[in-house]
């Protein structure tokens, strides 16, 4: 958290949120001269040059224009702009910026609203977000549409004052496979997307993108179908459909991903048809919740982050807090999910059942397998076996978001699997569910997928033998 | 020769005050025709004093009113701008350029000049009010294009100044 940024628009986000009697100097939007008298730009060396936000501001605006050149089509930086702009009392340029903003993207209901409320604090006496004597006489009917953009406003900006130093990483994605360009995690709390890209082994995942995101009308995580909520956890995208081939209200691209998943499908939760998707072309945002589930975001934005996404293979983390973690602890968390999954690679290797089963959680389950019918089945295939050489690679670490409902911590692994025995080369993609239990990590969940399995040439299994090895195919 | 000058002084600012008396007089007539409904007798009366005296401030300001009175917006607009121009005292000249500008739509650009007419008079009543309801109006259409507000409204219009009352320029010529 930026101090600066804090003290600086703590007034208007404290007005947002309404924790404080508003006052007409000290409220976002509030003329600081009497209504009817247009305030002008402070002249050189008066009372406002000299306030001590000055150098805040033009931090925060340093900030935001690099956020900009980054990425020119941040709207959302050019509407903080002009906020930063009418906090710091340069009225001209707050509302010159509205105005650039209104005209490069016109159906940013949000940013037009705010744009009225500065047009008429010049006039008139504005004491907030949409608190304006215009708005103000509109039905009660109507009037919830404020509230909307109020509500969208909070969200943008809280998220803004609560963005991170830059240094510190999230707790959610430890680790990306070679083959993995880039992650999404979404923090339902602030109503944000973030989109991380690869830098290769052994580097922190590098934030590309931070959006304003709309998700399920209903709070907490998704149970079932129908429950207007977007659920928690570790999520892979399933496919891709563009703007051509989906109805209007999804926008420009709609990316589907694996709800219910396994762990998913084990706690018996229900439903679907959760997807990351756009908007209708006449609007630019959405309020914070506003879906049935699904993950929402402007056109821009996802036009900006569509190349990025790869079916089957870009991970989507939904969280209601994500968690940011200093970058030693960070390493320090990849570190003991990485050893647990060598741990389980080392004792496969070894070929001692009781080794290897002790990787294994007592509420293990697998397609087809529980605890005890896996133990029976791994001992019989250990036993029969002799030399197995276990590769991984292509190591994605994806840990569960800490949930209210199971105090357990879970960690997610996505890797490419080798396995040589004798002549046979076999590879295929697994996916193994860790569970923390006393300070050790436990295989919960294991599963093939289903779509990446290949036999290399050499083999002389037959699918029937094969599936008895490795396990069943799930996914 | 000494008297001959002085003589030749006198005359000559007889003629200046007999012309300034004349100009007064015709602008006058001008202004009175143009209230009495009947602007192209206006504008024949203030055609013949500008011939004569094109600087004339109160008659460019004149001008400007009949232009805007028989609908001429351009050459109205042409004609308070090239006023303020050389004239950037004249809040009048700002009030009513704004006013037009109000009529063509262009609220951001009557915004602009209402602002910079009230830097030369804070005070002026018609200004605040004109741009009072050019910021209204500019966040009705914003709330307008938010979708908060519905679209139809009568189009604004802004209160237009007949004369020059505040400007110093005006005052001396009618002493």
């Amino acid at each position: 958290m930026n101090l600066g940024r804090a003290a600086m628009l703590v007034t208007l986000s404290l007005a947002l949120a309404g924790c404080m009697a508003v006052d007409r100097f000290s409220s976002p939007l509030a003329a600081p001269v009497p209504a009817s008298v247009a305030p002008v730009e402070p002249s050189v060396g008066s009372v406002q040059q000299i306030r001590p936000e000055s150098d805040l501001a033009g931090e925060a605006l340093a900030r935001l224009d690099r956020r900009i050149a980054h990425y020119p089509q941040d709207y959302e930086a050019m509407l903080l702009k002009g906020l930063v702009y009418y906090e710091s009392r340069q009225y001209e340029k707050a509302l010159a910026a509205l105005d650039e903003l209104a005209r490069r993207a016109p159906g940013f209901q949000l940013a037009q609203m705010i744009r009225g409320d500065m047009l008429l604090s010049r006039v008139e006496p504005v004491t907030g977000i949409g608190h304006t004597p215009l708005l103000h006489a509109m039905p009660d009917s109507r009037y919830i549409l404020v509230e909307d953009l109020r509500d969208e406003a909070r969200a943008r900006l809280q998220a803004y004052l609560q963005s991170r130093n830059g240094h510190e990483l999230p707790g959610e994605l430890l680790r990306l496979g070679e083959s993995v360009g880039a992650a999404i995690l979404v923090d339902k709390r602030v109503n944000r997307l973030y989109l991380f890209g690869n830098t290769g082994a052994g580097s922190p995942p590098e934030l590309l993108y931070d959006f304003y995101v709309s998700t399920g009308r209903a709070r907490g995580d998704k149970r079932v179908r129908g429950d207007l909520r977007t659920p928690e956890g570790v999520y892979f995208v399933t496919r891709y459909t563009p703007d051509s081939r989906l109805p209007e209200k999804y926008g420009v691209a709609a990316f589907p991903i694996n709800y219910p998943n396994e762990l998913d499908r084990y706690l018996r939760k229900t439903g679907g048809g959760i997807w990351l998707h756009g908007i209708t072309h006449r609007f630019y945002s959405r309020p914070p919740l506003d879906s049935e589930g699904c993950v929402v975001l402007s056109n821009t934005d996802l036009e900006q982050i569509i190349p990025l996404i790869e079916p089957k293979v870009t991970p989507v983390v939904i969280a209601e807090r994500l968690e940011w973690l200093e970058p030693g602890v960070w390493s320090g968390r990849r570190k003991e999910i990485m050893r647990a999954l060598r741990r389980w690679q080392h004792d496969w290797e070894s070929g001692d059942a009781v080794r290897y089963l002790a990787n294994y959680a007592p509420d293990f389950w697998a397609d087809g397998y529980d605890f005890r019918s896996w133990s029976a089945h791994q001992r019989q295939v250990l036993a029969g076996g002799n030399g197995v050489r276990v590769t991984l690679s292509d190591i994605s670490l994806l840990s569960y978001p800490h949930r209210a409902d199971s105090g357990r911590e879970i960690a997610v692994a996505d890797f490419l699997l080798e396995y040589r025995s004798g002549d046979s080369v076999e590879s295929h993609r697994k996916r193994l569910y860790f569970s923390k239990n006393l300070d050790r990590w436990y295989v919960l969940h294991e599963s093939d997928l289903p779509q990446d399995g290949t036999t290399l040439a050499g083999s002389a299994e037959t699918p029937a033998e094969r599936r008895l090895r490795t396990g069943p195919a799930g996914g | 020769m000494i008297k001959k000058i002085i003589f030749i002084f006198i005359l000559s600012q007889f003629w200046v005050i007999s012309a300034i008396a004349a100009t007064g007089d015709e602008l006058l007539q001008a202004e009175t025709l143009l209230r009495a409904g009947d602007p192209d007798a206006a504008q024949e009366r203030i055609s013949e004093l500008l011939r004569n005296t094109p600087d004339d401030v109160a008659a460019r300001f004149l001008q400007a009113r009949i232009h805007t009175v028989r609908g001429e917006t351009d050459n109205a607009i042409a004609g308070y701008e090239a006023l303020i121009k050389e004239h950037p005292e004249l809040p009048e000249a700002y009030n009513n350029l704004a006013a037009l500008y109000v009529r063509r739509g262009d609220l951001a650009q009557a915004r602009l000049v209402l602002e910079q007419g009230l830097q030369t008079n804070p005070a002026y009543a018609t200004l605040y009010r004109n741009i009072g309801a050019v910021y209204r109006e500019m966040a009705r259409k914003s709330y307008t294009e938010a979708r908060l507000l519905k679209g139809e409204m009568k189009p604004l219009e802004l209160q237009q100044l007949p004369e020059l009352v505040a400007s110093p320029h005006e005052r001396s010529i009618r002493r």
